[in-house]
């Protein structure tokens, strides 16, 4: 079968959530069908300045073809997003600030329409202007990786349509599509709750990085990018305030690029952005993961944990990570510093919750997140449209 | 944290993170029934007050999002983003009219604006950090009121205590005699 998977920036450089997901989910479906990517030349979600040259490359078993963005994000778009996300903004402001959004392609747009030849089309994230036209192009033959977090863009009635105009829709979480349900009013969502497996990168050898990065202590640790939306200014603020009334608290070791400031103390340590072995061997030898976001869709960073038996301590005020717990075992969330302290002091103290925490995460793992099971649903979805298409 | 306060948290063979949630919770509510409050604690119920105010306010939902959260993006300010609803050539002229216009009129107004925006941010600081006191004080006066009650029951059984005794000693007074 012939798929296409449209993602609004591609490459191996490219880093980002649902890139990287999109980039994880081609890769694996091109064992199998011939895929194709339709993206953009721009590298920069910010500006979606036209960096890559426009046309035909191969990376890795997909061929990629870029389309320029031909109206680059405005300079007030700050400004415009605030007025539409916090207040009732009718139908023309929130089709500007969608195309403010952008990437603002029309020419990706117009190409699929010139494509009978793909059986299946796969966007990933609804909140691009490409998603929002492309599936209403697409139609029938559409497939829609929403990556929502439950924020308020998720209750614009622009982006209300790509929902329904959906063929199928592929889920990272249960909880990420009762709160599709629940923001644009649908009670049935065609489609099959999946997610996404993990890159196979073997950790690099731990014992060379204790002394690189004084890591002989033991540690908990956060992987991600290192600013005030991820929750990581909360954690910081309450992993000091618990480490001041408990001075054998174990150190905490951040691991992404910094966009905050991070206090200066003995007690944390930033690595920065490091390659995937490195960051893989940290994880593997830590007490725990933390994750103190309130917006997530998946976390992949959690899965990754999981497969390394290492159990989770996460922000329970994402309904997302605290339904990924109690439907594990593989983790404990906490809602306040109250929480925070007590959940921190008993994943630091108690060995064998841990151990049983973090084999629980890894048959989780196992049993939902393994690429058969992965593709296997993809197959599904790609299925039934072929049903719906031949039916016709 | 002492070793023994974890005496409590039961954890199984099986691992149930609902069950260790739930004792978790209910740790932290005896403390706070016994009065032991964090910071935090406090500034949790505080900001659930300042809420339940709103709520019976009834103010905008959105509003009350802005007000809570710890950047100022509830205030006034002088910069807006200038469009319309229309569309076409009409919309065009509109938004270049306005955009004219808007250097003369912020000569005037940013000033004003700037001056109530500052006075906006203080009452709101203002009135969060009371209602923190007031929440704080009340905790404090509760706990004292529930001290108060536990030294007066204890005067009033040494009271008791101290009556038989006497009692006792007069008893055994006249017994000798």
């Amino acid at each position: 079968m012939k798929i296409a998977c449209i993602v609004q920036r591609y490459g191996d450089q490219i880093v980002g959530g649902a890139e990287l997901h999109c980039r994880l989910v081609a890769e694996r479906l091109a064992a199998m069908h011939s895929v194709e990517i339709l993206t953009t030349c721009a590298t920069d979600y910010l500006t979606w300045e036209n960096v890559l040259p426009e046309g035909i490359e191969q990376v890795g078993p997909c061929t990629v073809r870029r389309f320029p963005v031909s109206r680059p994000r405005p300079p007030d778009f700050d400004d415009l997003a605030f007025r539409v996300l916090h207040s009732t903004a009718s139908s023309a402001l929130q089709m500007e600030y969608l195309e403010a959004h952008g990437p603002f392609a029309p020419s990706l747009v117009e190409h699929l329409a010139n494509r009978p030849d793909i059986d299946a089309f796969i966007f990933f994230s609804y909140r691009y202007w490409i998603t929002c036209n492309g599936v209403e192009r697409a139609g029938d033959r559409s497939i829609l990786v929403p990556t929502a977090e439950h924020d308020r863009a998720i209750y614009l009635d622009v982006y209300h349509n790509v929902f329904r105009k959906a063929s199928q829709i592929a889920f990272n979480s249960i909880e990420e599509k009762e709160l599709i349900g629940r923001a644009t009013g649908m009670t049935e969502l065609p489609g099959e709750i999946i997610g996404v497996g993990l890159p196979d990168v073997p950790p690099s050898d731990f014992t060379r990085l204790v002394d690189r990065y004084d890591l002989d202590a033991p540690y908990m640790v956060y992987i991600g990018r290192i600013e005030r939306s991820k929750g990581c200014a909360e954690l910081v603020g309450q992993y000091l305030k618990c480490a001041d009334n408990n001075h054998e608290l174990p150190q905490l070791v951040l691991i992404g690029k910094q966009h905050i400031p991070i206090p200066d103390h003995s007690k944390i340590r930033c690595l920065g952005i490091l390659p995937e072995d490195l960051k893989l061997a940290v994880l593997q030898n830590a007490l725990f993961l933390i994750m103190p976001s309130r917006y997530e869709s998946l976390s992949m960073v959690l899965l990754e944990a999981w497969r390394m038996r290492r159990p989770v301590m996460v922000n329970g005020n994402c309904d997302v990570l605290r339904g990924q717990c109690l439907r594990s075992q593989g983790g404990l969330y906490y809602r306040n510093y109250d929480q925070f302290a007590e959940v921190m002091h008993l994943m630091c103290r108690n060995d064998a919750l841990r151990e049983r925490l973090g084999d629980n995460g890894f048959r989780y793992y196992q049993r939902n997140y393994s690429w058969d099971v992965i593709l296997n649903k993809y197959s599904i979805l790609i299925g039934r449209i072929g049903d719906r298409r031949g039916a016709e | 944290m002492s070793e023994t306060e974890w005496k409590d948290i039961e954890i199984g063979a099986e691992v149930d993170v609902s069950q260790i949630m739930a004792q978790i919770r209910k740790r932290i509510e005896e403390k706070q029934k016994a009065g032991i409050y964090t910071e935090e604690g406090i500034a949790e119920l505080a900001e659930a007050r300042i809420l339940q105010f709103a709520e019976d306010a009834e103010i905008d939902s959105a509003l009350l999002e802005r007000l809570m959260s710890p950047d100022h993006s509830w205030n006034i300010n002088p910069g807006y983003v200038i469009s319309t609803h229309r569309s076409g050539i009409q919309a065009k002229l509109i938004v270049c009219a306005k955009k004219m216009v808007r250097p003369f009129i912020r000569l005037y107004s940013d000033h004003l604006i700037s001056r109530q925006a500052q006075i906006n941010q203080y009452f709101v600081h203002l009135i969060h950090n009371l209602v923190r006191e007031i929440t704080r004080l009340q905790i404090n006066h509760s706990n004292l009121v529930y001290r108060v009650d536990r030294l007066e029951r204890e005067k009033d059984i040494t009271e008791r205590r101290l009556k038989t005794l006497e009692q006792m000693v007069q008893f055994k007074q006249t017994d000798g005699r």
